[in-house]
């Protein structure tokens, strides 16, 4: 009588198990897709456009600076207008010699 | 362009050639102006002027170039109705002027600033306008005989001269500038017919200028007080010596630059234009008919000729 009221006890244990293992299982299966959902909505909230960082790995030219991970505007050009003398003639205005009180 | 600086009569020189060619002479000018200062320096005891300076009242046969240095500066005095003279020898030693400026002591002179000196109101010419008292030439020995107790001083009619000389022979390589410290002679429009740009330094602000030039040909000078000046026994002095008191002038003008016909002439009449001082000088100026010029006062304003406008 006693070893057949322990064999049901083993029964009810094997049951308990297996359920448990069933349920964490499922919850398994069930918690990784709510990551990928998370993570597809977090990149719908970024401005159109936005690339986001730029990965540290871009490979930098002297001179470039690089700012919150977009790249810095060119510089403005120099322009060197030519001076033309007052006669608009286009000869050179700049004086070959200067006349003061020696 | 090729240029050539280099020092000479107490000043700095340029030499310049609008020319490739790669030998135009340029390296000969320094030696044309060291014998012109040979002859017409009057701070060098072995000058051919000192000698003739320590020869009062007797006849001396002079140089050429002594010679025709002395006819200009006579010319000078006529258009100047006296105004310029080289008989102001014993005047600028009086007033301290005696050795060559580096010598007088340059660094005890204050700087100049506008209102410094009190405006002067003699405006009128000498009243004996013939050629300088006594002073004898004779054409066919090239002679002269100065009056006793006097020495001739050319200044810069002495450089005017000499930038001219110069300009002309540098000339035959193609056109040329000499500045002869700051009196210009110019042989000719540059290789492409174009003026030549001149600047007028800013007596106020060293190192500035106040105006550009554009000549094509003739002469510019400019006349100052702004640099030779000293002082001797308290009193400022400068090298513009005013015939008529014998002494520094007393003018409100600070420089006068003149463009003219030849560099001779556009110093002398610059000279005469500061002695007048700036109201009688710029109205003088005006009746000069080959004469373009601006005065810039001790106020710090500048006056102008109506010619000058076709020069700017």
């Amino acid at each position: 009588m006693q070893n057949k009221s322990r064999n049901w006890t083993d029964v009810r244990l094997i049951i308990s198990s297996i359920s448990i293992a069933v349920s964490l299982g499922f919850w398994g299966v069930m918690a990784s897709k709510e990551k990928v959902v998370a993570s597809v909505e977090g990149e719908a909230l970024l401005p159109n456009g936005s690339a986001g960082p730029a990965p540290m790995t871009e490979v930098l030219v002297p001179g470039q600076v690089i700012l919150l991970g977009a790249p810095a505007p060119a510089p403005a050009s120099t322009q060197q207008k030519s001076k033309r003398n007052r006669r608009g003639d286009g000869g050179g205005g700049a004086a070959v010699a200067s006349t003061g009180s020696s | 362009m090729q240029r050539l600086d280099f020092r000479a009569m107490g000043s700095t020189m340029r030499a310049l050639v609008d020319s490739q060619d790669p030998q135009p002479a340029l390296e000969d000018v320094p030696e044309w102006f060291e014998s012109w200062e040979q002859t017409l320096s009057r701070f060098r005891m072995d000058s051919e002027l000192t000698r003739l300076n320590k020869q009062a009242g007797e006849p001396v046969a002079v140089s050429a170039d002594l010679w025709e240095v002395c006819a200009v500066s006579i010319k000078a005095y006529r258009w100047t109705r006296g105004l310029v003279s080289p008989l102001v020898l014993e005047a600028m030693n009086r007033a301290g002027y005696d050795r060559d400026f580096e010598g007088i002591g340059a660094a005890a002179v204050p700087e100049l600033i506008p209102g410094w000196d009190v405006p002067s109101d003699s405006a009128a010419f000498p009243e004996d306008t013939s050629d300088p008292a006594d002073l004898v030439l004779d054409a066919p020995t090239r002679t002269l005989c100065l009056p006793l107790g006097t020495g001739l001083d050319f200044g810069g009619i002495a450089k005017g001269w000499a930038a001219e000389q110069a300009a002309q022979r540098l000339g035959r390589f193609g056109p040329a500038l000499i500045s002869a410290g700051g009196d210009i002679a110019v042989s000719g429009p540059r290789a492409e017919g174009e003026p030549w740009a001149i600047s007028v330094d800013d007596p106020f602000h060293p190192g500035f200028s106040i105006e550009t030039i554009y000549l094509e040909s003739g002469g510019v000078a400019t006349s100052g007080r702004d640099r030779r000046h000293w002082i001797r026994s308290g009193r400022l002095k400068h090298h513009i010596i005013d015939p008529r008191t014998g002494e520094p002038a007393e003018t409100d003008v600070v420089t006068a630059t003149v463009i003219a016909a030849d560099a001779i002439r556009a110093e002398a009449l610059a000279k005469a234009s500061l002695i007048l001082g700036g109201k009688a000088g710029i109205e003088w100026l005006e009746r000069q008919e080959d004469a373009a010029a601006l005065v810039v006062l001790e106020s710090g304003d500048t006056l102008f000729t109506s010619s000058m406008e076709s020069f700017l």
